[in-house]
């Protein structure tokens, strides 16, 4: 049976005025107001409320919830302990955030393409992995593609690194990630 | 030894080395993302000649976190 999920993914922070912010604040549990007030920027401000934002946006619209209560995993996955059946994974970069529901476990990552890094890459990448940005006409891409693909995977188990970044090898992930490109970002989706 | 940790996330935030402490953390207060925690270990690992190994990332949430782990591990 094919395995459903929905993305939702905002970037117009410069829309997101201070009234506007104001706004979302007031709707958003006290603990997530409280930690937006202690973000000195207003772009972390901006995107910690949109987060959860279109989280609400994305539960209410395909689950009816509309008070989600959302508790934290053993280990720092959130997930609803009142709606055992619906999955939920949310990640941000300065470009973008992204929320991906589903009824079935599902992680979620956004990342800019940053420059690449040898330090970065030898530490984080498996061997093949590293042979593929090595031989890759973009390193900084590829990097950032497989960066992507193996955050998602690791936030869709929940059951955060358990044995060495090195040792997931997403090539044989590949089929359960599907990969998107949205305004100089990469957004992996593992399910 | 904060003071050093405090030094070397400062170039990853806008924050100012006042504004950090100990109980500063760094996904939610700092506003770091997963690549950016990475980036950081990496940090420490240079600098105080450590490993840090993967597994332990999640845990070390706060600036004290990572002082006490350097510490007992260095």
């Amino acid at each position: 049976m094919k395995k459903m999920y929905k993305l939702y993914f905002f970037n117009d922070f410069e829309s997101v005025t201070d009234e506007i912010l104001a706004s979302f604040c007031s709707i958003l549990p006290v603990e997530r107001q409280e930690r937006i007030k202690r973000y000195r920027r207003q772009i972390d401000k901006k995107i910690s409320a949109v987060s959860y934002i279109i989280l609400l946006y994305a539960l209410a619209k395909d689950y009816g919830i509309k008070y989600p209560d959302i508790s934290i995993g053993t280990h720092g996955k959130p997930y609803l302990a009142d709606y055992p059946d619906i999955h939920f994974n949310i990640s941000h970069c300065v470009k973008g955030c992204v929320c991906a529901v589903s009824d079935v476990p599902i992680g979620v990552d956004i990342q800019e393409i940053r420059p690449y890094s040898s330090e970065i890459t030898e530490r984080v990448c498996s061997a093949e992995e590293m042979e593929i940005i090595n031989n890759a006409s973009d390193k900084a891409c590829e990097f950032t593609r497989i960066w992507t693909m193996k955050e998602s995977y690791v936030k869709m188990t929940g059951e955060g690194i358990s044995d060495k970044l090195k040792y997931i090898d997403i090539s044989n992930l590949a089929k359960q990630i599907k990969l998107y490109e949205r305004n100089n970002c990469f957004i992996s989706v593992c399910i | 030894m904060i003071d050093k940790i405090i030094e070397i996330l400062s170039e990853f935030t806008e924050l100012s080395t006042e504004e950090m402490n100990e109980n500063t953390e760094l996904v939610n207060d700092m506003g770091l993302n997963s690549l950016d925690v990475v980036n950081v270990i990496v940090a420490f690992e240079d600098e105080f000649n450590i490993e840090i190994p993967d597994r332990i990332i999640k845990d070390l949430r706060t600036i004290g976190d990572i002082s006490k782990y350097i510490e007992e591990n260095v």
